[in-house]
Formats: structure tokens, sequence, C-alpha cells
């Protein structure tokens, strides 16, 4: 391409994108139960651990690929190992992956947007039993008319953002919606610390409890912070091809896990005080954003506003990852095809939309009336289970052995800056890439096929 | 074109592709019921035989015409024999057999993804071995699960063909076809260790006299014909993209070898299986998604072993079905001033909107009375207009105009001077009086024309 490729302009840009597209759903709905239910401070110990030493290498790898080929996830491997293209797979697998989820990720985030306008109009407001908001909820995903509307409209606006390019689209409004986020999370933890289920709350996140802890949780702990660094995903090959030559990427890497790290803790503390103060037992997923946490806002002093406080930082969580979903797969596209930034944006958001129309109908069997029936789940969990379960370590596992083995050590050791007494560092993320991440990432798969 | 004609990068390339599309799904699921009903180790043995002498020799002819007349099928023959148009005949024979195979081969194809997606997902467990056979009558007849997937696997191979010669169908033949190799034989050596590896062996290899007659020796030929893609320009295509001065008799060799390693290893790896558990052997899409499925369940390893088959049985059928589109996208775009990838995506639209009624023929939903006219569902109507009509007719064609037409200068000069020359009056023979021999014979077999 004669075209100068389009850079971040700033090293703070950048962070607010990674930071915001590491900042998805997962870690509202999932981060906070998994902790508690896996033993707690135990857990949280391990999770650490596996930022630092599993994830903060990944990523600097994907980074590392992306700024020296200068190309999306597909392109980076083959720019970096002509010789060996099979590799390139991991890049077609971070696309695809990335594909998929924004499929159905605008669903959900749909049903965010619904629950946002129901706060703001007090649509809820009447509903006196957790049984109604649960009745409520399922009318509103059995409404595919609605639902569409949502999916469209929030494919839209993601795709507009993307459309305007890195710094004018992707850069702007990643640093809006992240610094929007950032702050609505700190109010709302703010406003918990005065509700009584506080201490609770804390106790069941940070105690140490081994009775819930095992071998597996190790391996949960491994996961989820590969998901929740947005890896496997293609994401931080496309950004890395953004960052300026200059960025150190190791510290990049380190303080992009330590703010996820923080946010994860922090979200955990906006939501479950709230489910402990009524004495409600912790849960994670749709059951606990769109049934119980709304009843609850309800009963709180205020709760309209934290319930629309809350419903913003869900949408806002949602498109910031969204953001970097659609771009993967149009940067991807346009190296592929050699087509412009405006046409692959509309190319990938219409396919996605698209493909999302089943996970629109997934509770209401419009589209495929038996597919419940055929794969034990609907459309939509069928996706994301494919995706979270296999891609995205598959994807992961080639990333680490082409960084740790293929790419040569010339590069590596150039991009990483090994000056003075950063050899050792060098040495030890060299050494992670190679033996200890493939192996746990094996690990997560082997475990998947016996059931562990 | 003015530009320069793209060209598999190697013989490699070409010959893995040329496998990858030789070995299809007949080779999976028909060929080991076929070669135990016809006689055994007699029947495999004139098989090989069959390939020596009627695919490799018609193997070898298409090659040559597409790589003389660097021209997709239709216009190929024209161009070595311009002043008689009729030649022309045979090449859009093939091209024809190839579009319509296309577009029922996605559906079951189609089949073979949902199968890997429901492998992944563990649909086996608690499941009684009733309930794992209803599961294939359920997708069957669900119209819209088996559209969706018919659509997947077209759009997959539409892509592939999009990315041109070299980095479409070399790269991901190349992939796929070492993958399918490296799984066979995982599969292979799982089999090996089972109680019914010895009756499999027996089934297969123990010459049965009374079964082979005239018959056996003619469904033999016919499935030498069959399995080497002859007859549907699919050779004549690949032959375009190759290089001057390679040797195509070696090359015909290497891949009449690998079919025969590829089915034979494919038979003993399958009906182990069925045999351990005392079944009556099977063929076809029972075989695969109701028999195998649940012998599956009941094994060790069961995600992991029934994974592995249906990524093996994607692959062939991916590896296959991407020349069945090449085919006619190459001839597109030698007749309508289009680039090829309008040409691909002309002919995947096509074939997926062709194919519905083929998705739908089980479930009924368009053609309701078609079985109660024609006998058969739409899928099997199509495949036995191509299989007894149109594929032994265009291959009649390419026979002749090879023994008759093509002048025999030009044919000894493409021999190659590295081939022993005694070899070229014996192909020359074969062309002229063997092949059509046989294919005539096949034809008035095949179509039943004097039972009446």
């Amino acid at each position: 391409m004669s075209t100068v490729r389009e850079h971040f302009s700033s090293k703070v840009g950048f962070l607010f994108a990674a930071l915001g597209s590491a900042i998805g759903l997962g870690v509202l709905w999932k981060f906070p139960y998994v902790v508690g239910k896996n033993g707690g401070g135990a857990f949280l110990l391990c999770y650490l651990a596996a930022i630092l030493f599993i994830a903060v290498p990944v990523f600097i790898g994907e980074l590392m690929m992306g700024r020296r080929s200068a190309r999306a996830s597909v392109g980076a491997f083959q720019v970096l190992s002509p010789a060996r293209p099979g590799f390139a797979v991991g890049g077609y697998l971070g696309m695809a992956v990335a594909f998929l989820i924004m499929s159905f990720y605008s669903v959900i985030a749909g049903w965010g947007i619904s629950y946002l306008w129901m706060s703001l109009m007090g649509s809820y407001d009447h509903i006196q039993t957790p049984l109604e908001m649960q009745a409520l909820f399922r009318t509103l995903i059995r409404s595919p008319d609605i639902c569409l509307v949502w999916h469209v409209v929030f494919t839209a606006v993601t795709t507009l953002i993307v459309y305007s390019g890195v710094r004018k689209g992707i850069e702007k409004w990643s640093r809006y919606m992240t610094q929007a986020l950032l702050i609505i999370l700190a109010v709302i933890v703010v406003y918990n610390m005065t509700l009584p289920g506080f201490g609770r709350a804390v106790r069941f996140i940070f105690y140490p409890d081994w009775a819930g802890f095992h071998i597996s949780s190790i391996l949960e702990a491994i996961g989820l912070a590969f998901f929740t660094m947005s890896l496997g995903q293609g994401i931080m090959f496309s950004y890395g091809s953004y960052v300026q030559r200059e960025e150190d990427l190791l510290g990049m890497g380190v303080v992009v896990g330590g703010a996820v790290m923080a946010v994860s803790l922090l979200a955990a503390l906006a939501i479950f005080p709230v489910v402990f103060s009524f004495g409600f037992e912790p849960d994670a997923g749709t059951g606990l954003v769109f049934e119980t946490l709304p009843f609850l806002f309800k009963k709180l002093a205020g709760g309209k506003i934290i319930a629309t406080a809350f419903f913003s930082l869900f949408v806002f969580t949602a498109m910031t990852s969204a953001i970097a979903f659609i771009e993967v797969v149009a940067s991807n596209l346009m190296e592929m095809y050699g087509i412009v930034r405006s046409r692959a944006v509309l190319i990938a958001a219409a396919s996605t939309c698209l493909f999302g129309i089943p996970s629109v109908y997934a509770f209401s069997g419009g589209i495929f009336p038996v597919w419940d029936g055929v794969y034990g789940m609907n459309f939509l969990d069928t996706v994301d289970t494919l995706v979270s379960t296999w891609l995205i370590p598959l994807g992961g596992l080639i990333i680490s052995v082409f960084i740790g083995w293929e790419m040569k050590a010339a590069v590596k050791k150039e991009e990483f800056d090994i000056s003075g007494s950063r050899y050792r560092l060098y040495s030890i993320w060299r050494f992670l890439l190679r033996y200890v991440i493939p192996v746990s990432l094996f690990l997560i798969l082997i475990g998947k096929v016996y059931k562990v | 074109m003015n530009e320069i004609r793209e060209h598999f990068s190697s013989k490699v390339g070409f010959v893995l592709a040329s496998i990858g599309s030789t070995i299809g799904l007949g080779l999976l699921w028909k060929f080991p019921y076929v070669v135990g009903q016809n006689g055994g180790g007699l029947f495999l043995f004139f098989y090989f035989f069959s390939i020596l002498v009627i695919g490799v020799p018609l193997f070898m002819g298409e090659v040559m015409i597409g790589r003389y007349a660097q021209r997709a099928s239709v216009s190929a023959f024209q161009v070595i024999e311009p002043s008689r148009k009729f030649w022309k005949i045979g090449g859009f024979l093939g091209a024809a057999a190839s579009f319509l195979i296309m577009t029922y081969y996605s559906v079951i194809a189609g089949w073979g993804l949902s199968y890997l997606l429901m492998s992944l997902l563990g649909f086996y467990e608690g499941k009684s071995n009733l309930e794992i056979a209803a599961v294939f009558d359920r997708l069957a007849s669900s119209g819209s699960i088996t559209t969706f997937w018919h659509f997947i696997f077209t759009a997959l191979t539409t892509v592939i063909v999009m990315g041109g010669v070299r980095k479409g169908i070399e790269y991901w033949s190349r992939i796929m076809v070492k993958v399918l190799f490296v799984l066979l034989f995982i599969l292979f050596c799982y089999s090996v260790t089972l109680p019914g590896f010895g009756q499999a062996v027996d089934f297969i290899f123990r010459p049965d006299f009374s079964k082979f007659n005239g018959g056996a020796m003619l469904e033999a030929l016919g499935l030498a014909f069959l399995t080497m893609s002859l007859g549907q320009g699919i050779m004549i295509s690949y032959g375009s993209y190759l290089k001057k001065k390679e040797n195509v008799a070696r090359m015909a060799l290497v891949v009449g070898a690998s079919v025969m390693l590829v089915a034979v290893l494919a038979a003993l790896t399958i009906f182990p299986v069925v045999f351990t558990f005392g079944l009556d052997p099977k063929s076809g899409p029972t075989l695969v998604f109701q028999t195998l499925p649940f012998l599956f369940a009941k094994l060790p390893f069961s995600m992991l072993l029934s994974s592995m088959f249906f990524i093996l049985f994607v692959f062939t059928a991916l590896t296959s079905a991407v020349p069945l589109i090449e085919v006619v996208a190459a001839n597109l775009m030698e007749h309508f001033p289009i680039g090829r990838k309008a040409a691909a995506l002309a002919v995947g639209t096509a074939s997926f909107l062709l194919g519905i009624p083929s998705a739908l023929s089980y479930s009924r939903g368009i053609f309701p009375n078609w079985q109660g006219i024609f006998r058969t569902d739409f899928r099997t109507t199509v495949d036995d207009l191509v299989s007894i009509w149109i594929i032994p007719l265009a291959g009649l064609f390419t026979t002749l105009f090879l023994g008759y037409v093509f002048k025999k200068e030009i044919m000894q000069n493409e021999f190659g001077e590295n081939v022993s020359p005694a070899l070229f009056p014996i192909w020359v023979f074969l062309l002229r009086y063997v092949c059509p021999f046989i294919i005539v014979l096949l034809l008035l077999e095949k179509s039943q024309i004097f039972n009446h």
C-alpha cells in the first residue's frame, strides 16, 4: 500500500483503546462470579499470576507482531514467516473469532440498550417480584423484532466509529467511552460502600476459601486472564500495527494488564454489594445483569440513577470491545483484498450483522426452530461456546508457538528493546512463550476434551 | 487476458491440490462398503488395476489438455481444435457436472460441519443410541439448519477460490491435505487397537470368488473413474495452472497411489469401529452420521475421536469442493470479462441457490411431490443424473478427443523426455480403445438402458 499507515496519536490513546477492547462483558458479568466460586482470594492470586505470566507476554507478542509487520492478524503471520505459510491459520482464527463474537455481542448489547431505555423511562418501576422481572426479560429476548432493531442500531453505531479511521474513530471514541466507563464504575463502587452488603462482597471476592479452589481453578484462571485481555481475537495485531515504533511494548503490556485487573475488581465491587445487601445468591451472566440487578437497583435510594449509570456502563463496555472486533475483520479484509477502509468496514459490519440474525432469533425459535434440540443449546450460546472453548485457546496456542519458536530472535530483540538490564526480562518473556504458555493452553484444550 | 496466468508455485502444490480433489467423500464412506460387498481382496486388486488402466491415463490426458491449452475446460478443447467446435461439448459437460455436484455436495458437507460442531460441544454425553441416531433425523429434516450449513460450506469454498490459485487453492489444499493425512493416520492407529480390526481386515482383503463377477469388475472400473475426479474438467483446469516441463506421468501415478492408499486406510479406520460392536457394514450418510457417532460415543476418548473424524470429513469435502467451484469460475472468467473474485462469487451464489432444493429434500420444503414422481429425493436425483450420465459422457468425449483428435506429435512432446518413450504408445492405445470401451460399458450398465 502506498499510503502511510495511520497510527495512534499518542501512547495514552493506544492505552485507552486497548483497555476499552479488553474490558468486555465478561469482566462485568463473569469475572466476579468466577472469582467467588473458585475460592476468592486464592483464585485472585492465581488470576494475577496468569495475567502477569500468561496474558501479558502474549499481549506483548501480539502487539509486536502487528507493529513489526504493519499488518492485521493474517498478514502479520504471512509477513513475519513467508517460509511457513501454515502459521497464518492462527491469523485466520483470530479473524474468525472477532467476526463470530461480534455477531452475538451486538445482540446482547442490544438488550443492554433496551434496559438503559427502560431504566431512563422507569418502565420496570411497577414490578414487585423477581419472577415478574424474569418474565419481563423473557418477553424481551423472545421479541425478535425489538432485538433486531437494537442489534442493527448497535452494529451501525460501531461501524460509524470504525469507519472514521484509527485516530478520528477508534482512538477518539474508545478514549471517551473508556473514560466514561471508568468514572461510572468508580461512582457506583463509591455508592456501594454505603451499602450493608459491601463487607460481605469484599469477603466473597477477596477472602481465600481453599474449599472452592481446585486444580481446575488454575486452568480457569488462565482462561479468564486470556479472555479478559482480548487475546487470540486478532485485536492486538491490528492495534499493534497502529502503535508508533518508539513505544515500549513491555511497559504497555504491564500497564494494560494492571488496568484490566483493577477494572475487573472494581466491577466485582460494583455488582456484588448490591446482590448481597438484599440477601440474594451470587450469580453470573444474563440472569444477573438483566433479572437480578434491575430488580435490586429499584430498591436502592437513587436507584434510577444507579440503574441508568449501570446500563450505560454496560453498553459502553460492549461498544469499546465491539469497535475492536469490527476493526479486526475490516483491517484483515483491507489487506487480503486490497480494498479501502470504508468498504472493508461496511462489508465486515454487514456480514456480522447478518450472521447475528440467528442469534437475535435464538430465543424465539423463528429461524432455526429445532436448533436447541440438535445442539443442546440455542444458537447464540452455540457460537459463544465454540469461540470461547475452542477457537480462542487454539488461536492462542498457535500465536504463542509462533512467537516463541518461529519468529526471528533478532526481530524479537529489536522490538522488545534489550538494552541494559532488560535482556533478563526478554529471556523470561521468551521462556514463557516457548514453554509455559503453550503448555498451559494445551492443558486447557485437553481439559475441555476430558472434562476435567 | 493480458495478465500472465497464475500457476501453482510448485509441483508439490499441484500434487497436493490434486490429491485433495480426488479424495472425496465417496472414498470415505462408499469405497469400504463396495469393496466388502464385491469380493474383498479380488475387487481391491482389480480396482488398483483399473486405476492404472483407466484412472491414470485419463488423468494424464486431462492435465495435458489443460497445460497445453492454458485454458479451463471449455475453451481448452476449442484452443486445441479450433476447426471442430463439437468437442467443446466435452468441456461443457464437465463444467456442468462440477456445478451440479457442488450444489448437493455442500449439503452433505454441511452436515459434516454440524457434526463437527456437535462433537466439540460434546453432544454425545448422556445420550442413548436411539437419541444419537434421532439427532440426525432432526437435523436432516430441519430445512433451515441444513440450509444454514449448506450456506456456510459454500461460502467457505467460495472464499478459498476467490483467493486465487496460489494464495487460495494451493495454500488451503496443502494445509488441509496434510492435516487430513495426519488425522487419518492417527485414527487408523487407534482402530488397529480395536478388537474388530481383524474382522475388518478380513472383510476388506479376503478374496471372495463367489461375489466377484462381471458386475463387480465394472463397479471397480467405475469407481476408479469416479475416484480420480475425471470427467469434471477439474484436471483440465488444474493442468492449466501447471508449468510446462513437469513430469505429468509421474504426478498422475503419485495421485493414483495416494488415492489407493487413502481408500484402504479409510476402510481400515472405519470398519474396525463398526465390527467391534458387531454391526453390519453400511455406507453413505447413514454410516457417517448415525452409525459412527453412536459407536464413537461408546469408545474411550469419544470427543477427541469424533472431533478428529469430522475434521477429516470436512477437510475431505472441502478440498474436493474447491475445484468444483474453481472449474466453473475459471470457465466463466474466460468467457466473460470478469475477474476471479466476481466469477467465484457468482458461481458460489448460483450453487447455493440451486442447492436449496437439495438441502430441503428431506424436509420436503420444496417439491413435496418430487419423490413420488422421480422415485428418489431431489438430492439423489441430481447425484444420479451426474454420476450415471454426465460424468461418463464427459469422460467419453475427453478420451475420444485425446485418442483421435489431439495431434500425436504434440502429445508426444507434452509426454515429456523423462518418461520412458515405450510407454507413450501404450498410453495412446489405452486412450483410443480401452478407455472408450470401458466408459461405454459403464454407461450402458449404470443407465440400465437395455434392462427394459
